[in-house]
């Protein structure tokens, strides 16, 4: 009974926390990635032409993890089949903040663009034994191009 | 701190330092190895992950070292 009455009460707090904190964080989202909307990205693997300048590795990543109630809500979706909505923003999120992250990373050092960027996702399980995805990682990384009229410090 | 936090979602700050910091570690490592070889850059590089076990992860990187 005890046990019921914590199952509960943990759905409960995942429910109102976590939905809270997604809200937030696709609102902050929205608004950091508006801010950089300067510094295009793209997956080419030659620098265009125009964008040449010295070139820098930079890489990011975050680790996201999902809340009690979503679990649960995964859990049942897997008996129907079909989109498991509550993982694609999950992932979503963790996607756009890796992003946003490596755009800064690359602002700080005086970067104007970020080519061959490339994401990477791995699942971290905190208890090996349940199949249950409750926590990705997300790796963002790419060639961050200084330009070479930049007046910002340039090192490679 | 991390199996708590896993009740409300959200990121988890310690996990995201600790990847963080074995990824330098692992950078440091394949610029030394490419060293050693006579190489004076790296291109191409790949970062991936792979987890292991419960709690622990493995971070490999690979790239092309190259004389220019």
């Amino acid at each position: 009974m005890f046990d019921l009455a914590l199952i509960a009460g943990l759905i409960a707090v995942g429910y109102f926390f976590g939905g809270r904190t997604e809200k937030r964080h696709f609102q902050r989202l929205i608004k950091e990635e508006e801010e950089l909307l300067h510094i295009p990205h793209s997956t080419l693997k030659k620098i265009p032409e125009g964008q040449r300048g010295e070139v820098m590795l930079v890489h990011t990543s975050v680790v996201l993890t999902q809340d009690y109630f979503k679990m649960i809500v995964a859990g049942f979706s897997q008996f129907f089949g079909g989109r498991i909505y509550v993982y694609e923003t999950l992932l979503d999120r963790a996607r756009r903040e890796a992003l946003v992250r490596l755009k800064r990373r690359a602002l700080a050092s005086g970067a104007a663009s970020i080519h061959n960027l490339r994401l990477e996702t791995s699942s971290i399980s905190q208890r090996s034994n349940k199949k249950q995805v409750g926590t990705v990682e997300v790796i963002a990384y790419g060639t961050a191009v200084i330009p070479w009229t930049s007046q910002a410090d340039v090192r490679i | 701190m991390a199996g708590l936090k896993n009740f409300v979602g959200g990121e988890l700050k310690g996990y995201t330092e600790l990847m963080e910091e074995s990824r330098a570690e692992a950078l440091e490592r394949i610029i030394s190895s490419a060293r050693e070889m006579g190489a004076n850059a790296i291109v191409n590089i790949r970062f991936s992950t792979s987890s292991i076990a419960g709690g622990a992860a493995e971070i490999y990187i690979y790239g092309t070292a190259v004389r220019v």
